[in-house]
Parts: structure tokens; sequence; C-alpha cells
């Protein structure tokens, strides 16, 4: 009776998990390179204020931010360290208080990190009791794209404990939080990063974009427009509009790696369109800021 | 008379019944699970799992929970999203499946489990059961086994 029943309950798992899963979508993800990215911590800081002191003024950004960390360490993801980058920076003279205004730009920038995320957090106090509000939010270095957001809230306490109510609601919460992010990593794996184009004509310029160009006799526009279709990743862009001296493409996508498995170089785009261009015979120049590709037909 | 036979009749049609072999539950994957608690390590789920034995409602219960976590998410809790994205379905995700539950594998990240409440006799069983589960390394297994990327791009 009991061998029986040994053979019976692996015959009945299997049965239970082969029906439960016979109706499920197959697809294959097809990415088996695996790229780190490198990650920044910093606190909310409203304009007028400079990191350093949103990060040096709050005890309680100072835990959220410290427990965010440990969320990302604990997935595997090493992060930059604020406080070590705000030395470095302030050995090199970068944190003069006339700067303040763009100082998280700069952090961001001379960090090198891929993606930063902002973390607030507010005390509210209540004859209820006390509870805190953590707001997280990832963003895009490279485009300022935001890639997730979370508000998390503590429950109630009777306590003064700001920083304990913080590590806990982070706690909670970081999982959720790191799950969209690899969610957004999975769909630009999937789908691209999202550039900007414009391409617009130098005043001097004899040219515009109706000249007609190549041997088929087509508008420059549409020549760069069946260009930008060719060499967008999946054949997907979008045109914000376009006149006869002015072309903006607000989404054109670009894989991730290049075809050698490298990082997608938005320089080489711009450098493979200017070629282009060269091709139907007009100069131009490029130039490349952030995730944003400015052409100028000369 | 007539009376007499009606008794008869409900007595044989009862016996009937009662000798019967029980009907087949069909398990179909069901949302009826919830998170009750939850840390940045673990989370306990209640789950409801239905049977022609015991043993049976209380596999798939199990099974429901993790199923929900993998494929659904569950509101609530730290794994709000599913855990296994949708394109990452295939047929080695149903050998994997196989494996997991037929090989006890997912016991292992079982860190409590209770029997919180049980119905039923011979013929159906409805159990609830509460299931701690070690949500961390259960990840880190599914990113070994290749089943969900790392995080990262």
């Amino acid at each position: 009776m009991i061998k029986l029943k040994n053979v019976i309950a692996p015959l009945l798992l299997w049965c239970l998990v082969s029906h439960s899963l016979s109706g499920q979508e197959s697809t294959m993800p097809a990415n088996d390179q695996h790229i780190q990215p490198t990650i920044m911590v910093i606190p909310y800081t409203p304009k007028g204020r400079s990191v350093r002191q949103s990060y040096e003024q709050s005890d309680l950004v100072r835990v959220a931010i410290t427990e965010v960390k440990q969320g990302f360490d604990d997935r595997g993801v090493n992060t930059i360290d604020l406080r070590a980058k705000l030395k470095q920076m302030n050995n090199t003279a970068l944190l003069e208080e006339d700067q303040k205004s763009d100082m998280k730009d700069e952090v961001v920038r001379l960090s090198g990190a891929d993606i930063y995320v902002e973390v607030e957090t507010k005390q509210n106090k209540s004859t209820s009791g006390n509870s805190v509000t953590v707001i997280m939010t990832a963003y895009d270095a490279f485009s300022g794209e935001s890639y997730a957001n979370k508000v998390a809230n503590s429950q109630r306490f009777h306590t003064t404990d700001y920083g304990r109510l913080v590590k806990k609601t982070v706690g909670l919460e970081i999982d959720n939080f790191l799950n969209t992010i690899n969610a957004k990593f999975t769909d630009l794996l999937e789908n691209g990063r999202t550039i900007i184009l414009n391409v617009g004509v130098d005043e001097n310029s004899d040219l515009d974009l109706d000249t007609e160009v190549g041997s088929d006799h087509a508008l420059l526009s549409d020549n760069l427009e069946d260009w930008v279709y060719e060499n967008s990743y999946k054949n997907y862009y979008h045109i914000q509009g376009t006149t006869s001296n002015r072309m903006i493409f607000d989404q054109v996508k670009v894989p991730l790696r290049d075809e050698r498995g490298r990082n997608f170089r938005l320089s080489s785009f711009a450098a493979r369109l200017r070629n282009h261009i060269g091709s139907l015979g007009i100069e131009c120049s490029r130039l490349v800021n952030g995730n944003q590709i400015i052409i100028t037909i000369e | 008379m007539t009376k007499y036979i009606g008794i008869c009749n409900m007595i044989i049609l009862l016996s009937i019944c009662a000798c019967s072999s029980p009907t087949g539950l069909i398990y179909e994957r069901t949302g009826e699970v919830i998170c009750l608690e939850y840390d940045d390590r673990k989370a306990t789920f209640e789950a409801v799992g239905v049977g022609n034995t015991e043993e049976e409602a209380r596999i798939s219960s199990e099974i429901k929970t993790f199923e929900n976590i993998f494929f659904k998410g569950i509101p609530d809790s730290s794994q709000e999203r599913p855990m296994i994205p949708s394109e990452n379905q295939n047929d080695r995700m149903d050998d994997f499946m196989r494996h997991f539950f037929n090989d006890g594998k997912h016991k292992e990240f079982v860190l409590d489990i209770a029997l919180h409440e049980k119905q039923g006799s011979r013929g159906g069983y409805l159990v609830r059961q509460h299931l701690s589960l070690d949500m961390t390394a259960l990840r880190s297994y599914l990113e070994d086994q290749n089943i969900i990327r790392k995080f990262g791009l």
C-alpha cells in the first residue's frame, strides 16, 4: 500500500503540473549576455539645493539610501557610493557653491552611472501614530527616462524612531521596485532604447529638406526617413513633425548592443547618418548630447 | 404501500451515491492565493487547494501558490509582478516545472507550512494552507537555472 502511494503521488503531481502549463504561450527569450548597469542612489534634490546638502542634512534620507543600496546589493548589483563620489568631486573642486543649481546633473554625469535612483522621505505625524512615506524613482541617466516609481507608506506606530520606520518601509517595497526596473530592462532588451533625432538646416544653407536628392529625385526629408526606417531597431521610429527646414524624430529605437555585443554607441549612429547624408553630396554637422542627435544640413 | 416504495427508492438511491467512486476533481490554477505578511526575504501566503483526498488538496494549494508567484504575481506582497515573465514560458519551462514539483524541489523553499482549514469528506476536499516561502532563495534558484534573468541589462 505504501509503495502504491509512492507511485501515485508523483503521477498526480505530474498530471496537475502538465494540466496547468498546457495552456501557456511559448516564446523564447534570446539573451544570453548579461551586463550589470552601474547604479547610484541619490537623495531627491529640490531646486536650489545641492545633492550634498540633501544628503547630509537628513538622517532619514541617509537611512533610505542605505536600504535601497542594500536592496541592489542583495540582487548582486554593485552601486556607486554617493558619499565617496561627493568626496572625489570635492577633491576636484567641483563642489563650488555657485554650481549648486545643477549639482544633481553634475553628480550623475560625473559618476558614470547608467541609472540613478532618487529617494525622498517624508515624516507623517498624527495623534493616531506616526508614519513615513518613501518615494523611490529610478531614471535612465542616458535619456532621463523614468524606469520605475514606488511610493511606500509605513503603517502608523506610536514611535518617533522614523529611521526604523524608513528601514522597514524600504525593506518591504524594494523587491517590487527592483522587479519593475528589471521588467523595464527586459523591455529595453526586447524593444531597444529611445533616442531623439533632430534634423535642421543651417540658416546660410542653400538647401532645405524639400531638396530633391539621389537618382530617384526623392525629397531629402523622405530620403532621411527611409534611412531612419532601415537603421532603427525593429524599424521603429516616430516623427513628431516635418517642415522644409526641420525634421524631428521624437522616437527612434536603437539596440542596446551592437552586432559585436558591445554597448551601442550613439555617436556611431550619428556618424553613419552623417556618412549617408555625405553620400548624397550634402555636407552636415552633427552634435550628440545624451540621447539626442542634432544634425544640421550645411 | 407507495410510501414504502418511495422510502426504498430513496435508500437505494442513497446507497448508489455512497458506493459510487469519487468524481474526479479537475485541477485548475486559480487566484486563490493571498499574501498574509512579507519582509525583504520571506513571505507568507494563504492558498486554497482542492482534491479528491486531503493530500491532493494540500499539494494543489502548494502548486497554486508557486504558480501564482511565478506567472501572475500576488497583490500586496513582495512579488506583485509575475516572477517569470510571459515571454519566458516555453517548452523548456514545462520541463523545468515538472521537475520542480515532481522532484519536490519546491519544498526546499518552503520555510513553514500549516494547515489552516479543512473541509470535505469522501469525494472532495478543500484545504486552506499557510505557506512561508524563502523568496530570495527562490529567485536566486530560478536565476541560476536560467529561468529568469538576473537583475541587469
